[in-house]
């Protein structure tokens, strides 16, 4: 099993957006996929028309012997580790134990026979399942918004990871720097995507264009591959020679090439 | 951003960086001259092997109509691309295996001329 982190420490990079495009393609496409949500507001279930539940609070109470752990069928080939309000409590709890940083690996161990891939959702901050969620990683994918804080908040994800290679025996490399957002009638995205082409050179990945349908899409339940597959967010925007370039489409095709 | 730089980065990025830079320069233009290389950037050249009577047709076409040739053969082209994609017509019946290492086929140039004097035709039967 190949795991994937999508992390940021800020919020609203469109984290939860890729973790649940890019798990459905992948199950669309014949892996088995485990889809896992970190993050309080449990939004990878609303996402995916399913209720929030305490999917990452049974993991904790799992962690300590105290039951099984609570997976959900999402779609075909893809199953989630669902999120709530309790995730903060669990967190508190976890806090508290030996081993804290190896639950989401330990986890998925356990599942291992079970799924071909696994994907993270990381919560916007630097917690201890932000840490597990590295530690349990073989790669880091991470969204950003093309803004001058973009360099930043890449550097601060980039740097937690450097202090958990250090600490522990885990590996994970950084599959990419994904811009979200883009808007190529805008300035600012160009300035901003050569400084992150700058500072993180090949990891920087073909951008995910802005577009109204993957915020429409959740309030239906529906993947973007369900609610417009062809939408620019999909498809990616055409150059001017006449290439097609970023998207979620692309982006796929980028992370299988390293499965 | 310098070269070398560039070309370790992934190429699809890099074509929209060089796009952004372009579009950032006509930006800069006078008015009429944007509206130009708008229309220029929208264009590309392509060169194609192909026989010499095919070219010379297309230029005597051309000048029947009183239009470039560069405007014929993109009609034509597109034309054909449509035929193609619909399934009106085909490349089956032209092509024979290649021994270059580069392609699978090969369409000989008697074969073309052959459609172009109509002993032969791209058409499909139905
Ligand atoms: N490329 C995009 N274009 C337009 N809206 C987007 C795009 N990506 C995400 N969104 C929307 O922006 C909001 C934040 O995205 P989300 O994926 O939840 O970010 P995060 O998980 O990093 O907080 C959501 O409403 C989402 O639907
Ligand atoms: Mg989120």
């Amino acid at each position: 099993m190949i795991t994937i982190a999508i992390a940021n420490q800020k919020g609203g990079t469109g984290k939860t957006t890729t973790a649940v495009t890019l798990a459905h393609r992948l199950a669309m496409d014949g892996y088995r996929v485990l889809l896992v949500d970190t993050d309080v507001q449990g939004h990878v279930a609303t996402a995916l028309g399913l209720d929030k539940a305490p999917g990452i609070y049974r993991l904790v109470q799992w962690y300590q012997n105290l039951g099984d752990l609570l997976v959900i069928p999402a779609r075909e080939n893809l199953d989630i580790i669902p999120s709530d309000k309790t995730t903060e409590p669990a967190k508190r709890i976890l806090a508290s134990m030996d081993f804290r940083e190896r639950i989401l690996a330990d986890a998925l161990e356990e599942l291992a026979e079970e799924y071909d891939v696994a994907v993270i959702d990381c919560a916007p901050s630097v917690d201890v399942l932000h840490v597990a969620a590295l530690v349990a990683a073989d790669w880091l994918v991470v969204p950003t918004k093309l803004d001058y804080l973009a360099v930043d908040g890449v550097n601060e994800v980039l740097a937690s990871l450097a202090e958990i290679k250090r600490r522990s025996s885990a590996t994970p490399d950084l599959l990419g720097v994904l811009p979200t957002f883009f808007d190529r009638q805008t300035n600012e995205t160009l300035v901003q995507l050569k400084t992150l082409v700058n500072a993180f050179g090949r990891h920087v990945l073909p951008p995910i264009p802005v577009d109204t349908r993957l915020r429409e899409a959740p309030a239906y339940g529906q993947t973007i591959w369900e609610y417009a597959p062809r939408s620019r967010s999909v498809v990616g925007v055409v150059n001017g020679n006449g290439t097609v370039v970023g998207g979620y489409a692309q982006f796929v095709a980028r992370v299988k090439e390293r499965l | 951003m310098k070269r070398q730089r560039r070309s370790a980065i992934d190429p699809a990025v890099a074509s929209l960086v060089t796009e952004g830079e372009r579009r950032q320069r006509r930006r800069r233009l006078p008015r009429a001259q944007q509206a130009k290389a708008r229309r220029d950037a929208a264009r590309q050249r392509a060169t194609y092997d192909i026989p010499k009577e095919v070219a010379r047709a297309v230029a005597e076409v051309a000048k029947e109509e009183g239009v470039s040739a560069s405007a014929v053969a993109a009609l034509l082209l597109a034309e054909g691309l449509r035929r193609l994609e619909v399934g009106e017509v085909s490349l089956h019946g032209l092509k024979e295996p290649s021994r270059s290492p580069k392609y699978d086929w090969q369409v000989p140039t008697r074969a073309v001329l052959e459609v172009l004097k109509g002993d032969r035709t791209l058409l499909v039967r139905k």
